[in-house]
């Protein structure tokens, strides 16, 4: 067996040591390469930038726990920008999961930027129903969220809520999208489209590709993707975070992909010339 | 019987909907029937909670295999939910359990990927045909165009990783939307002229 043969065969445990080498050092000690801004992400702060002083902006939570670590920190970043803007928080989840891992993010960063519950922001909890849900709730949105918030309080005892009674009045919509079929371009086309509310969304690496359709057409009018997306918007905002870290360990995962298909493609191929040799 | 309720409901739930959307004498049709779609939706996870419940009751009456998982499945389910209705969802405990046990699991599945990204990368990634070669390139640009470093040092990965993710990627999706929103359309009008029947087998 020569060199390439044995590059092209090496055993598995090599290589997932390697990966975890290359994902843990960086996190464990942050080199801070540095990060450009792509235009989604640009477009996606501006979007949210040009919120009125007090505006409200309801946040659906599309997302389980299996994607916290790309989504909780775009999450994180909403909540930052929109209390830079004296901006109000409503959110509401269309997946299962997604109050439940909302409500930990949300309840940590708002008692860091000192924000009320029911004043500043609120959790209305998981509302199903799907498509049906997001046009109710341009009909009616207390009636689509059942009239109670996330612990089952009644929304008229909550300050924030007073006035909101469709999705037509909130300032901005924003999506954090990570299951399929995307509630991204359902929203879009249930309650956006007929209510021309400013829309954006915030999705994963794995899914960007079927988001950036949308993107590019101008019917979203930014777009957040993955940690990437994510670290963009931190260095916008000026507040490193989570995402900002990762960007080191994700360069380095994606040079060592690079290298191992590198390695794998030269064992197959001067292997093979061997053999045929 | 079984099939013609059906049926019927389906053309009565549709012309109601389309009637009532395209036009305004019957106002607030549409709203009632997707209020009841909202409560129907929601019952669907007691349904799923019936189901589970019986099959586990079954296992653990016939002392079949895993049956004392069964047991504990049926006690976590359980002891969890009513703990959840009492207390609410954001009861320190209930929230406690939570982000101990299911949100580093559901992380752990997706941090997995990783694993399994690399090995394909290396095990089957690799240009045997022209098609495999073209993939390859596109993947290596985006890879690389996507790691912050890499885009820093080579800025040309970045711009040729913003064309394939605007013009060849945003085509074929549009592609695939368009078929899938014409397929959707075609069944639904199927289903209304009762040429598809998906509610056919029930009971059976």
């Amino acid at each position: 067996m020569n060199i390439w043969e044995r590059l092209g065969n090496l055993d598995h445990r090599i290589y997932y040591v390697i990966l975890i080498i290359v994902v843990g050092i960086p996190v464990l000690k942050p080199l801070g390469l540095p990060i450009k801004v792509g235009q989604p992400a640009q477009d996606f702060f501006d979007t949210v930038d040009r919120l009125p002083e007090g505006g409200k902006v309801l946040v659906f939570i599309n997302y389980r726990t299996d994607c916290i670590v790309e989504m909780d920190p775009q999450l994180i970043c909403i909540f930052k920008h929109v209390a830079q803007k004296n901006g109000k928080v409503i959110m509401v989840s269309g997946v299962d999961e997604g109050a439940m891992v909302s409500q930990a993010v949300a309840s940590k960063v708002a008692e860091e930027l000192e924000l009320e519950y029911g004043v500043d922001w609120i959790n209305l909890g998981y509302k199903p129903g799907g498509d049906v849900f997001m046009k109710k709730m341009v009909d009616d949105f207390w009636e689509a969220c059942a009239y109670v918030d996330i612990n089952g309080q009644p929304l008229d005892e909550f300050p924030i809520m007073h006035g909101f009674n469709s999705l037509a009045k909130a300032d901005l919509v924003l999506n954090l999208v990570a299951v399929v079929p995307s509630p991204g371009e359902r929203l879009l086309q249930m309650a956006i489209i007929p209510t021309k509310v400013p829309y954006a969304v915030g999705t994963t690496a794995i899914q960007a590709t079927s988001e950036m359709v949308f993107y590019s057409s101008g019917q979203y009018q930014g777009l957040l993707a993955g940690l990437r997306g994510a670290a963009e918007y931190e260095f916008l905002l000026e507040e490193p975070g989570d995402a900002i870290a990762g960007m080191d360990s994700q360069s380095f995962a994606h040079i060592l992909v690079i290298v191992l298909i590198v390695l794998g493609n030269l064992g197959y191929f001067l292997g093979e010339k061997k053999r045929e040799g | 019987m079984k099939t013609q309720v059906p049926y019927i409901l389906t053309v009565a739930a549709v012309v109601l909907i389309v009637v009532s959307v395209f036009f305004t004498f019957i106002p607030g049709v549409s709203v009632e029937i997707d209020q009841w779609y909202i409560l129907g939706t929601a019952m669907v996870c007691c349904v799923g909670l019936v189901n589970l419940t019986s099959v586990h009751i079954k296992n653990i009456k016939r002392k079949g295999r895993d049956w004392d998982l069964s047991i504990l499945l049926i006690v976590l389910t359980f002891g969890y939910l009513i703990y959840g209705l009492v207390k609410g969802p954001t009861d320190e405990l209930y929230a406690w359990i939570f982000d101990s046990t299911e949100v580093p699991l559901g992380a752990t599945f997706y941090s997995v990927l990783a694993f399994y990204i690399v090995s394909a990368a290396y095990r089957a990634f690799r240009a045997k045909t022209r098609d495999a070669a073209i993939l390859l390139i596109a993947a290596v640009i985006v890879l690389l165009g996507r790691a912050p470093l890499t885009e820093a040092i080579f800025p040309f990965f970045g711009t040729a990783t913003t064309w394939i993710m605007d013009i060849p990627n945003t085509a074929a999706q549009r592609g695939v939307i368009l078929c899938a929103y014409l397929g959707a359309f075609i069944t639904a009008i199927r289903v209304f002229l009762g040429l598809e029947r998906p509610y056919a087998s029930i009971g059976e």
